[in-house]
């Protein structure tokens, strides 16, 4: 009879289960939600430089969004991971791995690799497994005349290159007409001369100087004496960091005086300015429009700016350019476009990022069909006593232009 | 008339640079038949020596070139005791793939370390020029130029005149009949690697000054010592010089006339007419070639 009294072992069965899964479920409940994103960025090789602020920039969307609770997608607090991956500074090494990302690894939320080639690259492998890819540092306008409909861009491209300058060359009290260029053979650089020698025509310009160097050249004194002999009242080149470096130095050594010198890139990057030191001073460069001052812009986020900058610099030691901006940017560009969806589906956030009209610390974003930031400007800066300054369009300039520069000598 | 004076200038002066660069591979290369990557690796270390010194401690770039090179000379001959010497006598690719992988680790060490921000070396007289009327003459390139040749006499006098030099020949001549005579190889060997690394770090500092300073900037000189080598020819320390001075002055005058987009074609243009007319190099000899 007694055991009749006892449970039946069905009961305790289903008791005990029910505890377990009271006991498992619990902390699984507690456990926040994540929403993962990948990036394949350069943490090695020629571009470890540029590819190490990349992440700093996506780290630091992350931190701050994190810190406060994550990305609100559908009501549900979501917690931001990001895997990374060292594409050694190699574009198909990029792509390869945002492919491993999107199979292997389950990441359908790409954020963009460093430099245009690397971009390209990865938006074929975004385009085919229909992923969507927020970029900040692929600028090159051919990215996006493939009619791809899953790479965004928050930076403005090469298309909308040197409008500015141009502008501004007009509007000088002695209106420049003799213009020189050089170009480092590489893709964007190339594509970038290609926007300024179109603007050279359509302002009647005279091109006295067009040449391309390889990259990693050593000596500049030929061209730069051909410069010379050409008289031109503005030197326009497009190349890389150290490329520029170089050029700059020899310039002085050689004692090639001209009343303009623009370089793109260089002049935006503090490591350009220190290397350089006060033989820095009155360069000129383009970039997009962007700067740690400006304060007309602002998000619920990042703030204006100057906030970004401030925080920025407090966590990694530095004070970051529109390049770090743009990467943040794109993050940013994400979690407005999940909170719009509501989902991580990845389609339904390609939808919504297309559909973004907002404007961020980093300015206006809305998006053509092509991915393309049309709100997206740029901005003429001049180094003036170590510091890059905006100085033209008049709207966002921190400074007026010093035209003609200083001889050398006279420095 | 004077832009021509002034593009033989330029070139004589890169070809100074890069004679300074090749001289250290190019001993390296003639005497222990071992084509030496880590040769870029070393020229960086050397500009990153002289870096340090001169933005922590203010030390002139030019007195720290011994230093850059005594360190330099440890490492080298500490390499080479250790692991070069491991694969003397294998096939050329041991080498190669050996000293490629000392690369690596020390291109990346330095990414590490140094991050892979781009730095400059400033004194004063980093961009000085003497003007020779309408003529220009960098100072900092001027003093390669002049470091290049005393290198070059340095060792000719070297390898000719002291005893460990006609060691160091004589090993390359025929190793076995070297060892008879009562050369230590092993330490031959180590010494060579250990001066060619001097060498290099000495070029480094120099170059470092002149040039930008980063973890990746001793490829493309790697590159340009492989070419100096082949067009001056090995077995000979004036071959460097002239195959550096060759080099520059090929580069400048055909950058002038084609336009800088020729460059590289120029450079290896001349670089396959000379192995076609002069496979050894226009100064080498034929056995050290081989």
């Amino acid at each position: 009879m007694g055991s009749e009294r006892r449970f039946p072992s069905h009961v305790v069965l289903a008791f005990v289960s029910g505890l377990l899964a009271i006991a498992v479920g619990c902390p699984a409940q507690a456990q926040p939600r994540v929403v993962a994103f990948g990036a394949a960025v350069s943490l090695s090789g020629t571009l470890a430089h540029e590819g190490q602020r990349t992440k700093d920039a996506y780290e630091f969307w992350k931190d701050l969004v994190n810190s406060r609770g994550g990305i609100n997608i559908g009501g549900v607090p979501h917690k931001i991971e990001i895997r990374y991956y060292d594409d050694q500074s190699d574009a198909t090494t990029a792509a390869k791995l945002v492919e491993k990302l999107v199979t292997v690894d389950g990441v359908k939320l790409i954020l963009g690799p460093f430099g245009s080639g690397a971009t390209f690259a990865a938006s074929t492998v975004t385009e085919k497994y229909r992923v969507p890819m927020v970029e900040g540092m692929g600028i090159m306008q051919n990215i996006f005349d493939r009619g791809y409909r899953y790479v965004f861009t928050t930076i403005s491209t090469t298309a909308q290159t040197y409008a500015p300058l141009f502008d501004l060359l007009m509007k000088l009290p002695e209106k420049p007409r003799r213009i020189a260029l050089s170009a480092q053979s590489a893709a964007f650089p190339l594509v970038q001369i290609e926007t300024a020698r179109r603007f050279i025509k359509t302002q009647n310009l005279e091109e006295v100087y067009y040449g391309e160097f390889p990259s990693g050249t050593k000596d500049f004194s030929s061209m730069l004496l051909q410069i010379k002999e050409r008289n031109p009242q503005v030197y326009i080149g497009t190349g890389y960091l150290n490329e520029h470096i170089l050029l700059v130095k020899q310039m002085k050594e050689l004692g090639v005086n001209l009343p303009m010198v623009v370089l793109t890139l260089g002049p935006t990057y503090p490591d350009f300015r220190t290397a350089l030191g006060k033989d820095a001073e009155y360069l000129v460069s383009d970039s997009h429009g962007w700067h740690n001052e400006i304060t007309v812009f602002r998000d619920a986020v990042i703030g204006t700016a100057q906030d970004y900058t401030r925080v920025f610099k407090q966590k990694f030691g530095y004070v970051p350019d529109s390049n770090q901006a743009c990467a943040t940017a794109a993050g940013l560009v994400f979690q407005l476009a999940l909170e719009k969806a509501g989902t991580t589906n990845p389609v339904k956030v390609r939808e919504a990022i297309a559909s973004l009209d907002v404007t961020t610390f980093l300015g206006p974003i809305k998006y053509n069909e092509a991915g393309v930031n049309v709100k997206a400007f740029r901005l003429v800066g001049q180094v003036q006593q170590g510091e890059y300054f905006a100085v033209h369009p008049s709207a966002y300039a921190q400074r007026k232009v010093i035209y003609p520069a200083p001889k050398w000598s006279e420095r | 008339m004077g832009a021509g004076v002034q593009i033989v200038i330029n070139g004589i002066l890169i070809g100074g640079i890069y004679a300074c660069a090749g001289l250290g591979f190019s001993l390296v290369w003639g005497v222990m038949n071992i084509i030496n990557i880590f040769h870029g690796a070393t020229i960086m270390l050397g500009a990153y020596i002289t870096f340090w010194l001169f933005h922590l401690y203010g030390i002139d770039p030019l007195v720290t070139v011994p230093v850059s090179m005594l360190t330099l000379f440890l490492i080298g001959y500490a390499v080479q005791r250790i692991l070069i010497n491991r694969i003397l006598g294998g096939p050329l690719f041991m080498a190669i793939i050996l000293t490629q992988g000392l690369t690596l680790i020390a291109v990346n060490l330095a990414f590490y370390l140094w991050t892979g921000d781009f730095r400059s070396i400033r004194p004063p007289y980093a961009t000085w020029s003497l003007a020779l009327g309408p003529l220009v003459v960098p100072f900092l390139r001027l003093i390669i130029f002049v470091a290049s040749l005393l290198l070059t006499a340095l060792l000719v006098v070297f390898l000719g005149w002291t005893k460990v030099g006609r060691a160091i020949r004589a090993t390359r001549m025929d190793r076995e009949t070297a060892a008879l005579m009562g050369v230590e190889i092993e330490k031959i060997y180590a010494l060579t690697f250990a001066i060619g690394s001097a060498i290099a770090a000495g070029a480094g500092s120099l170059i470092g000054t002149a040039f930008v300073v980063e973890p990746g900037m001793g490829d493309s000189f790697l590159l340009k010592s492989f070419v100096v080598c082949v067009i001056g020819g090995l077995g000979n320390m004036g071959g460097a010089l002239v195959g550096g001075l060759t080099f520059g002055l090929v580069e400048t005058i055909g950058v002038a006339v084609f336009g800088p987009g020729y460059k590289d074609a120029i450079a290896f243009i001349l670089l396959v007419v000379i192995l076609l007319i002069r496979p050894e190099g226009l100064f080498g000899r034929e056995y050290y070639a081989r």
